[in-house]
């Protein structure tokens, strides 16, 4: 790495600037813990775990009927899971998410109303998305499973291995349902 | 040492990225992920990434989302491009054009599935080298991508030891338990063979942090490729072995990513390319 770098100085000197930076960019992320495209956090799967055999998921109810997620390939499956699991959470804190936060505190009082309001509007939710996301879920899925979503409910479970192996929903907690009827 | 790439094996290197991308929003558009597949979603997710910050203040994210023939023409255009990109491989701003539209499409993706993926913004930074028209730009962008590349892997090895999960006993049991408790939450799911066999390996507790530790030297291996290039060839061949058996035990292929490891192809077997090394370097 250091030849490559001494390389670089020889050959460019702009290139040697550009490369010193990434590279001290994305070890200042990593260290920082903090995201900025390009400078990634290359760190998967690596948050210690212990196996209680308890899991916490969400749930989507379709006409009253479990939606048959794992049949679905993954990143289709996750368009519909992850946004569900990240309504619940904006719902559980009313909408005040660490984005909200920091336009809050650096541009709340530093720009007018109307642009601040614009910049709000591009960045974050509120609580008026609540059934306009409902309202995407619903074309989403119809859009995918090829069905009329005439009812929708999502919420949280817990999930539980048996000692067989075999997998139980021990609890099912309701967080939003919509009737399109 | 700097490998100095000839015209002829940037445009083979060229056209081998683009068409692979082509497939990579070829799959997008299969799997309903395209801009304008999306339904005009409605929830963001920003989180303090500031590239993210600013793509979505420009009103794309706005546009293409209230606006379908917009969305429409934004993801036939990036198609087009990763195409003809592969076609005319010595138009420089077919390339450029191509990261733009990569870039924000992969960004918006993201906001709209609410988490930062790594599975294909990554690519953009191996488009970057393709947008430099001098040899040696491209050539000296291309070796340091090599080192990236060798990074992520290192980083994620580094991270496990670190935080100690590598020989945290019950690791890979709770990592399978968790890819395989939904499917098993449905009552008439039925595994294949690979599946239950892979399921299976949690009920061997020792097993288990056996195939988490090779798992992590598989990794970690990439970090021989800071100190030499000897062995390139085997680091791709470890590496999707690797993607191979995380994309069974824990349902994360990152397949879209398997063209960085072209940056280890060794020089010799890229057809007809020069062994000239750039003048004054070790």
């Amino acid at each position: 790495m250091n030849f490559f770098l001494r390389s670089a100085w020889r050959q460019s000197k702009t290139a040697f600037v550009f490369f010193t930076f990434f590279i001290l960019a994305t070890i200042w992320c990593s260290l920082s813990k903090i995201e900025i495209t390009p400078f990634f956090l290359w760190a998967h799967y690596s948050d210690r775990q212990s196996p209680t055999g308890k899991f916490d998921r969400i749930y989507v109810k379709v006409n009253g009927e479990n939606l048959d997620l794992p049949n679905i390939s993954r990143p289709t499956r996750e368009m519909i899971q992850i946004p569900i699991m990240y309504f619940i959470q904006l719902e559980e804190k009313s909408y005040q998410t660490s984005t909200r936060h920091i336009l809050k505190k650096h541009l709340k009082n530093k720009c007018s109303k109307s642009l601040y309001s614009t910049i709000e509007k591009r960045l974050v939710n509120d609580v008026s998305d609540r059934d306009v996301f409902l309202n995407w879920l619903k074309r989403y899925i119809e859009r995918i499973f090829e069905l009329e979503v005439r009812e929708l409910e999502v919420g949280n479970s817990v999930l539980v291995f048996r000692n067989n192996r075999t997998v139980e929903k021990i609890l099912e907690k309701p967080v939003a349902k919509l009737n399109f009827k | 040492m700097i490998p100095f790439y000839n015209d002829i094996s940037r445009i083979r290197l060229t056209r081998l990225v683009f068409v692979w991308l082509f497939f990579v929003i070829s799959y997008q558009w299969w799997a309903d992920l395209m801009l304008s597949q999306l339904e005009s979603p409605v929830l963001l997710r920003l989180d303090l990434d500031l590239t993210y910050w600013i793509i979505h203040l420009t009103g794309i994210g706005e546009l293409t989302r209230s606006n379908y023939p917009v969305a429409l023409t934004f993801d036939i255009t990036l198609s087009a491009l990763c195409l003809l990109t592969a076609f005319f491989p010595k138009r420089i701003v077919l390339p450029l054009l191509t990261g733009i539209f990569f870039l924000v499409y992969c960004v918006l993706l993201n906001s709209y599935q609410c988490w930062h993926y790594h599975n294909i913004i990554t690519l953009s930074l191996l488009i970057v080298p393709f947008c430099f028209k001098s040899l040696k730009t491209f050539s000296l962008a291309f070796t340091g991508l090599r080192y990236f590349v060798a990074f992520i892997y290192a980083s994620a090895a580094i991270w496990k030891i670190f935080r100690g999960s590598v020989f945290n006993s019950g690791q890979m049991r709770w990592l399978i338990e968790h890819n395989y408790v939904d499917r098993l939450a449905i009552d008439d799911y039925k595994m294949n063979f690979l599946e239950t066999a892979m399921f299976n390996l949690s009920n061997y507790p020792l097993l288990a942090d056996i195939a988490l530790i090779l798992g992590v030297s598989m990794e970690a291996s990439f970090i021989l490729a800071f100190f030499t290039r000897r062995f390139d060839y085997y680091l791709i061949v470890i590496g999707v072995i690797f993607h191979l058996i995380t994309t069974i035990l824990v349902d994360v292929s990152f397949l879209q990513l398997w063209i960085l490891f072209v940056v280890f192809i060794p020089m010799k077997q890229i057809e007809r390319m020069k062994t000239e090394t750039i003048s004054g370097v070790d």
